[in-house]
């Protein structure tokens, strides 16, 4: 089955629905930009691996894909490198998502190229109770269409929790020809000037708390994005478990189901909660998209 | 305008880059030269506190043939595109796969893995530069060769022709890897061909067997180097031992490190302990065993009484010193004899033999590393605060007791002052140590990452000031290490570099050398 032909159209069909249930019309692309005949999911032996999997058959779920495929190494990529390298073997062709912890990503990644494949993103993802910002995010995708963290974001602002999300894009030109104003529902956006253009999404701080938050350097040199683009967006299906919407927005950004790839290098969004829920448990993992 | 490329070579336009693209893929086919984003990221990810755009490259090709290689550099001269070559590129903490320079085109020989021989009497391997440990390990099982490797803590993926040209270390008695070099084929940037020592000479049999050939001994000059592109490597193999003996001695108190480096140098300079030992911190072995959110939260050092519970729980000593004796069963009980008496001397010292370790997960894999089989569990260390950060500081010590406890309480002091952990140990080798140190810190954590990258340099820089070199270093960093040696030496690199690369097309940056 060629998951983004046919899910992708299921998906548009079922924009409509899906709006209404708070999923955000923007987040399917016009046309499928990528193919693949098979998706895979592969956990790593982490203690995320079940809730990650919650996300990833929900995205799966609500475009009518109905063929993943699930792997597991017993006991991580450590002990047994071999059985991956089987794996990645027998599924040419696939595009696997995968989640596993930063040991056995080290591993991963290296075996991966290897075995010729095309890694669309990583991302590392980190919670701690007793930071700034208790849930942290980067990425580093191929390009701005295979950004998550768009999905995420909107994910995650009403779950009550302060975090950050930053995605650096290696082909920033791709989107060029796309959208390069568009600001996120809940969000103050602003963009960096220069050619290497960053977005900047803050919620609940100010643009200069946001870039303290980031490590950037002042505030000289940003401008507003205007927030007209954004009135479409309804966003009310936010999980609150944080792995879970993670899953989702990777799984998400694997089946074609994208945000809207803006033209930048790389983006960030920044939120401020003021009533924390809860804070989570020390917890890190890190995921994959890689075309096999 | 978009540009084709993700990067782009320093001083090359795109249209001269694209007609360079061009070239390549007419000498080793369309699908081996890889420009997209999707094909290039996973050459990019690194471990280092830098951004990973400074590393990107703008291009990778997968070369099959030295015919090949030789093609790529003409036209690398011709149109002044720099390469950086690989063999496998997991060089991990020390920089990966990604190139020094942003816009670089990865060589990538990861194709050319042929095992070209492996001499069950003369004991030794010929292999391309491509070939893993596991492979050729998996060689030397199907034909039941009583041979012996001797591979880094990344064994089963990493290979022996990166590892020795990195001058790095493994565990058994022929840790020293580039000591048991024997032999390579060079490809240099002007595309000739350069067989090392006895390989130079036609119908010659003892490229395998004589390291020094006749004249000056050129195989040192291309190692840490960017003198040229080595295609084919020799070494030499351990015979496998007729009995085995690991151990471990655990102590309890850092200040302990004085007596057992003094107990062991000689112990290791006359034989009686044959292997690079290992004397590990606890905070080195512990990701084995736990994870540090089980101990500490916060910012800051973790605390020495948390490394005192760790060891509680765990069974481990401040300093875990694992080594082997190989031989006959009669030279392994004399010897055996000869060490359990210099390390009781004091009290100090928990010996524990492999019986006794049990399946203690940390004393398996120190085992597997010493008799050279294949095991990741050294990986275990990125787990420890997670978040992808790591790297290598590497510098060497007399193996004196008084220099160890120095160079220890300073790498102690100046990790703490950035709030990062000591997950240290000390290589023992011939006469010296290698000082072992992972910066550990959270690659998400801008505060943190920042605070990585000042404190590593701060190492360096105190380090140099006492007099301590850095025998290797991850890519970042290479031009400050190689400011450490001084400038007469970085002159005669220079003029090398000159001589044999005018259009410095082979991995300017390498070794801090353009």
């Amino acid at each position: 089955m060629d998951i983004d032909r046919r899910n992708l159209m299921k998906g548009l069909l079922a924009g409509g629905a899906l709006l209404a249930l708070g999923t955000p019309a923007w987040t399917f692309a016009e046309e499928p930009n990528r193919t693949a005949k098979r998706c895979l999911l592969f956990l790593g032996d982490n203690y995320v691996d079940e809730r990650f999997a919650n996300g990833v058959r929900a995205a799966c779920q609500e475009v009518g894909y109905d063929g993943l495929e699930t792997r597991q190494v017993d006991g991580g990529l450590l002990s047994d490198p071999g059985k991956l390298v089987s794996l990645l073997e027998q599924t040419k062709g696939a595009r696997w998502v995968a989640v596993m912890d930063d040991a056995s990503a080290a591993v991963f990644q290296e075996l991966g190229r290897t075995a010729g494949g095309r890694l669309l993103s990583v991302g590392s993802h980190a919670s701690a109770k007793d930071d700034a910002c208790p849930l942290r995010h980067t990425w580093l995708a191929a390009s701005s269409a295979q950004g998550a963290g768009g999905v995420l974001a909107t994910r995650l602002i009403g779950a009550g929790e302060s975090f950050s999300i930053t995605e650096s894009f290696l082909d920033g030109s791709s989107a060029a020809s796309k959208l390069t104003n568009w600001s996120a529902s809940g969000f103050s956006s602003y963009r960096s000037a220069g050619s290497d253009a960053i977005h900047l999404h803050c919620s609940g701080l100010s643009l200069l708390e946001g870039c303290a938050q980031l490590g950037l350097a002042g505030v000289e040199g940003w401008t507003p994005i205007p927030s007209h683009v954004s009135q479409r967006e309804v966003v009310s299906r936010q999980s609150p478990q944080w792995v879970e919407s993670v899953g989702y927005a990777v799984a998400a950004s694997a089946l074609g189901i994208q945000s809207i790839p803006e033209s930048c290098s790389s983006r960030a969004f920044v939120h401020r909660a003021f009533n924390p829920h809860s804070l989570p448990p020390t917890q890190r993992f890190v995921s994959f998209v890689m075309d096999i | 305008m978009a540009s084709k490329f993700i990067a782009l070579p320093k001083s090359v336009s795109e249209k001269s880059f694209a007609a360079a693209i061009a070239e390549f893929r007419r000498i080793v086919g369309q699908d081996s030269v890889l420009v997209t984003a999707e094909q290039l990221a996973p050459y990019i990810k690194t471990m280092m506190p830098v951004p990973d755009a400074d590393h990107t490259p703008s291009a990778a090709l997968l070369a099959t043939t030295v015919e090949q290689i030789q093609k790529i550099v003409g036209i690398c001269n011709t149109y002044k595109v720099p390469i950086w070559m690989i063999s496998t590129g997991r060089n991990f903490g020390y920089g990966s796969a990604a190139p020094a320079e942003r816009g670089q085109v990865v060589l990538d020989l990861k194709r050319m893995n042929r095992i070209l021989e492996v001499d069950p009497d003369l004991c030794f391997a010929l292999v391309e530069a491509g070939v893993t440990y596991k492979q050729l390990y998996d060689y030397i099982q199907e034909h039941k060769y009583p041979l012996w490797l001797s591979c880094p803590a990344p064994s089963a993926i990493a290979g022996p022709t990166g590892n020795t040209l990195d001058r790095g270390v493994g565990y058994t008695p022929y840790g020293e890897h580039f000591l048991f070099a024997c032999g390579m084929e060079v490809v240099l940037a002007n595309g000739e061909v350069l067989r090392t020592g006895m390989g130079s000479l036609p119908k010659s049999n003892t490229w395998q067997v004589f390291k020094w050939g006749y004249g000056p001994y050129l195989d040192g000059i291309f190692t840490q180097s960017n003198y040229g592109i080595v295609t084919k490597f020799g070494f030499w193999l351990m015979p496998a031992p007729p009995a085995f003996k690991p151990f471990v001695i655990q102590y309890e108190n850092e200040d302990d490190i004085v007596e057992i480096v003094e107990t062991i140098r000689p112990l290791r300079i006359s034989g009686v302990i044959p292997n690079a030992i290992v004397i590990a911190h606890a905070l080195y072995e512990a990701p084995t065993k736990a994870k540090r959110s089980d101990y500490v939260t916060g910012p800051g050092a973790i605390t020495d009484e948390a490394v005192r519970q760790i060891m509680k729980d765990h069974k481990l000593g401040v300093w875990n010193v694992y080594a082997a004796l190989y031989g006959t069963q009669e030279q392994i009980d004399v010897n055996w004899k000869i060490v359990t008496d210099a390390f009781s001397k004091s009290g100090k010292a928990k010996i524990l033999t492999e019986e006794e370790a049990g399946d203690d997960p940390a004393f398996q894999y120190r085992a597997a590393l010493m008799r050279g089989d294949m095991t990741l569990k050294e990986f275990s260390l990125y787990n420890w605060r997670g978040g992808g950060g790591s790297m290598w500081f590497a510098p060497v010590s007399q193996a004196r007791g008084s220099e160890t406890l120095k160079q220890m309480a300073m790498t102690k002091r100046i990790l703490g002052k950035y709030g990062l952990d000591y997950s240290g140990e000390f290589i023992v080798g011939m006469r010296d140590m290698h000082h072992i140190v992972d910066v550990l810190y959270d690659k998400t954590d801008p505060a943190m990452t920042k605070a990585a990258y000042q404190c590593f340099d701060e190492l360096l820089t105190e380090f140099s000031n006492e007099g301590y070199g850095t025998y290797r270093v991850n890519t970042a960093f290479m031009d400050k290490v190689a400011h450490t040696y001084g400038p007469v030496q970085r002159h005669v690199h220079k003029t090398l570099k000159k001589a044999l690369d005018p259009n410095g097309i082979l991995a300017p940056g390498k070794s801090g050398i353009r």
